[in-house]
């Protein structure tokens, strides 16, 4: 036996040193946070009014004890008013923390949002001499002011229904809770009210009696739809997805991604759909975004993502899933490695140990996006240059 | 060259497998692994003073099918079906409220702990979360060599190489034989608990979700492992799965379940040209399609599957079926082979109802209303 070296080891005194800097980081973070802000510090224009959130350089931290971990590092998207974006990538890309980041709900003090803006367009605060509407900074703005967005302007669907409704509370009890904080001095018999045609519209077939249970006497797909109805409750302009249909039967997905659409349309809310399932965002989104590794790697309008995809990694996580509608014995393509340790990435693309179609460009510095039509942006040294040919060739 | 051959034998091997199973008889047949008749199993969820089970819970229900060496049979059906239960007694991990298993030609059903031994080693299980059916105090070297300790697969000096060849052919490398599973990723945990069932050289593998909690790309890699060692080493599987995109890829014949019973058994192919049953085809039509142009003439089944503690009567799907007639709800349907080797348990695939409409109630099914009076005591009370 002999012993083996771990790239992973770290000193005791490395490691001590890690932890002094991350608590000194976290103070700061912290204090900055509390910091009282005036209006202008926190809220600043849009660049396209027709956008709900604009996502721009966004990187979010995590200060472990091994090291800091770029959950997500640098990402960019809109999402437009009325419009369902699916964001896509395997466990542990950064799409959840995305979410997360644009809720303020990032898990401090280890989590922290370093740099970036997620501007959300209120339409409350006016707009700027040259015709762009304000809109609230969220990664500057303080808790005080958020929760006041939270939970009414942008709310959120998250992936377990049995872990994310209170045990010890009636459904009707935490459904009126949201009208309680969102519209004060509400009477008890209009928030009853409210409560129960939020759960009619959901498709609750008996909402009174479902109005006094409790969470466990519902099925997944109950629970799924009470999550929906307070989500919907407030009245908000964007609704956060993060996996909705993961933990239920197809059948049941089947009907809840339904009612989603639906209610979309008939609300004109917008969608952040965050999932792992390429056929759900196929059939839910008008525009796809595609993370790995804390990136956005490639995005542009499901047509562009699904008919011509660009970007290596695109092309094989739609390869290796088997296709219910076509019929074959070969073996599936599978993207040889795993998703690299997310504690110091080198400053090459994340994507290139796995990656079969390497340039000699790769091993640069980390690629710049291109944008290779209106709609269709990607991050890949092989469409940097003669990006036409390429992009026509693609498929 | 090469992959027309294994294409060629693939078919060859399907057709075979379904010109047996539609002679469909209940003699042995040369090529048969297991067969299962009629098998049940109930859990007590009541008891009576003396704890004597006054109700039971039909979670497999009249379960019958035949498998062949070297193929794979697909149980699908929603949670709560009775997919886990019917690998798990197939296993003789639970044991039986009646019905037979066959493995080999034997009668395994009622055998003793004791004789069950040698069985043990012959048929093994893979679990769904690799996560929690590691212990993670053992190192991999350790988990996958005990049983072959135990069961004296290869001497005892041989025990390592051994074990270092199983990790090769699992894609495993050999110096994670001493680390613990906690240093793996989902997808190598994964393949440590293939390496480990596959090391006591079993016959008959029970693959319960094998891939549901892995990303798409490791998925991918797992299906095909499991495919490939089904090919060198010649391994039948029990397929039970959820996601049907990944059953049509890896099965030869699938058996759809629902709430305990059969509702339509087939090869894989004849079951997805032409789904019989009205639960198969909704089941079909909710997989999303990765296209975004595709549009599906999607069926949307209503509610929530049935408390299986108190399911309905009749067929136990017309609460939920578009196509329900009046028999539906009285008569429990026979299960029949509508074509050959594609058998289904339906009141509009059997041709004894549908063609007596004098002797049967064959007009649709108007469900009494229980919505509107849900709606009548809400304007009450409002």
């Amino acid at each position: 036996m002999t012993v083996k070296k771990n790239d992973n080891y770290i000193s005791i005194k490395e490691s001590r040193r890690i932890i002094r800097e991350n608590i000194r980081k976290m103070k700061f973070y912290e204090a900055e946070k509390r910091r009282p802000k005036t209006l202008s510090e926190y809220t600043s224009p849009m660049r396209d009014n027709d956008n709900l959130i604009e996502i721009d350089g966004l990187k979010t931290c995590f200060f472990t004890d091994n090291g800091t971990v770029m959950s997500v590092n640098g990402v960019s998207f809109d999402i437009p008013k009325g419009k369902i974006v699916g964001v896509v990538g395997e466990s542990g890309c950064g799409k959840s923390v995305t979410s997360l980041s644009v809720m303020q709900l990032v898990q401090a003090p280890q989590g922290q949002v370093v740099e970036g803006q997620i501007r959300f367009n209120s339409g409350e605060l006016g707009k700027t001499p040259d015709g762009h509407d304000i809109a609230y900074d969220i990664a500057k703005t303080p808790t005080s002011e958020m929760y006041k967005i939270r939970g009414k302007d942008i709310t959120m669907i998250f992936q377990e229904p049995m872990t994310s409704l209170n045990p010890v509370f009636t459904i009707g009890y935490q459904l009126d809770e949201v009208s309680f904080l969102h519209s004060p001095g509400i009477s008890k018999e209009d928030a009853k009210k409210v409560s129960i045609d939020m759960l009619r519209k959901v498709g609750i077939s008996m909402p009174e009696h479902t109005y006094e249970s409790y969470p466990h006497e519902l099925s997944g797909g109950m629970r799924q739809r009470v999550m929906i109805a307070m989500a919907l409750a407030g009245d908000p302009k964007l609704i956060i997805a993060d996996e909705p249909t993961t933990a239920l039967d197809v059948t049941i997905q089947a009907q809840i991604l339904e009612l989603l659409r639906d209610l979309q349309k008939k609300e004109g809310c917008s969608i952040m759909l965050i999932t792992h399932d390429l056929g759900v965002i196929a059939e839910m989104a008008d525009e796809v975004v595609v993370m790995y590794a804390g990136r956005v790697i490639e995005k542009g309008t499901a047509r562009d993502i699904f008919h011509n995809p660009l970007h290596p990694y695109t092309i094989g996580l739609q390869k290796s899933k088997p296709m219910i509608n076509t019929d074959t014995t070969e073996p599936l393509y599978s993207i040889p490695g795993q998703v690299p340790n997310p504690i110091n990435l080198p400053d090459t693309c994340y994507f290139r140990s796995r990656c079969g179609q390497c340039i000699g460009a790769c091993s640069g510095k980390y690629p710049d996006g291109v944008q290779v039509t209106d709609t269709h942006w990607v991050s890949c040294y092989l469409y940097s240059d003669g990006k036409e040919k390429r992009a026509n060739g693609g498929k | 060259m090469a992959e027309n051959k294994k294409a060629g034998t693939a078919s060859e091997n399907k057709s075979t497998a379904a010109n047996e199973s539609g002679a469909g008889g209940t003699g042995k047949q040369k090529n048969e692994i297991l067969r299962v008749e009629h098998l049940k199993k109930y859990f007590p969820i009541e008891t009576d003073f003396f704890g004597r089970p006054t109700r039971w819970l039909r979670a497999v229900d009249d379960i019958s099918f035949s498998l062949d060496k070297g193929t794979t049979i697909g149980v699908v059906g929603e949670s709560g079906c009775g997919k886990t239960t019917l690998g798990r007694t197939i296993l003789r991990l639970y044991d039986t409220n009646g019905g037979k298993i066959y493995f080999e030609g034997e009668d395994i059903t009622n055998l003793r702990r004791r004789d069950m031994l040698k069985y043990r080693t012959d048929i093994q299980l893979i679990f769904q979360d690799p996560y929690s059916s590691l212990p993670p105090r053992m190192t991999v070297g350790n988990i996958i060599s005990e049983a072959v300790r135990v069961h004296h697969i290869v001497p005892a000096e041989e025990v390592h190489s051994y074990v270092l060849d199983i990790m090769k052919k699992c894609g495993l490398r050999p110096q994670f034989y001493d680390r613990y599973p906690h240093e793996f990723s989902g997808g190598q945990r994964q393949r440590i608990c293939i390496a480990r069932a596959l090391a006591v050289k079993p016959k008959l593998v029970i693959c319960d979700e094998p891939v549901s909690a892995l990303d798409v790309s490791i998925q991918a890699q797992i299906i095909n492992l499991l495919k490939e060692l089904q090919k060198t080493m010649e391994l039948t599987y029990v397929f039970i799965s959820h996601d049907l995109s990944v059953v049509k890829y890896i099965t030869d014949r699938i058996l759809v379940m629902y709430l305990g019973n059969m509702m339509e058994q087939g090869d894989t192919a004849a079951i997805f040209r032409n789904p019989l049953h009205p639960y198969t085809r909704a089941l079909f039509s909710a997989v999303p399609v990765p296209d975004p142009d595709v549009k599906m003439n999607r069926i949307i089944l209503e509610g929530d599957i049935p408390s299986p503690a108190n399911p309905p009567s009749g067929c136990k799907f017309h609460t939920r079926c578009s196509e329900c007639r009046g028999v539906c709800t009285q008569l429990q349907p026979e299960y029949t082979e509508a074509e050959p080797g594609h058998f289904v348990a339906c009141h509009l695939c059997d041709r004894n109802i549908m063609d007596h409409p004098e002797k049967y109630d064959l007009s649709p099914y108007v469900p009494p209303v229980q919505v509107e009076k849900s709606e009548e005591d809400a304007e009450n009370s409002n």
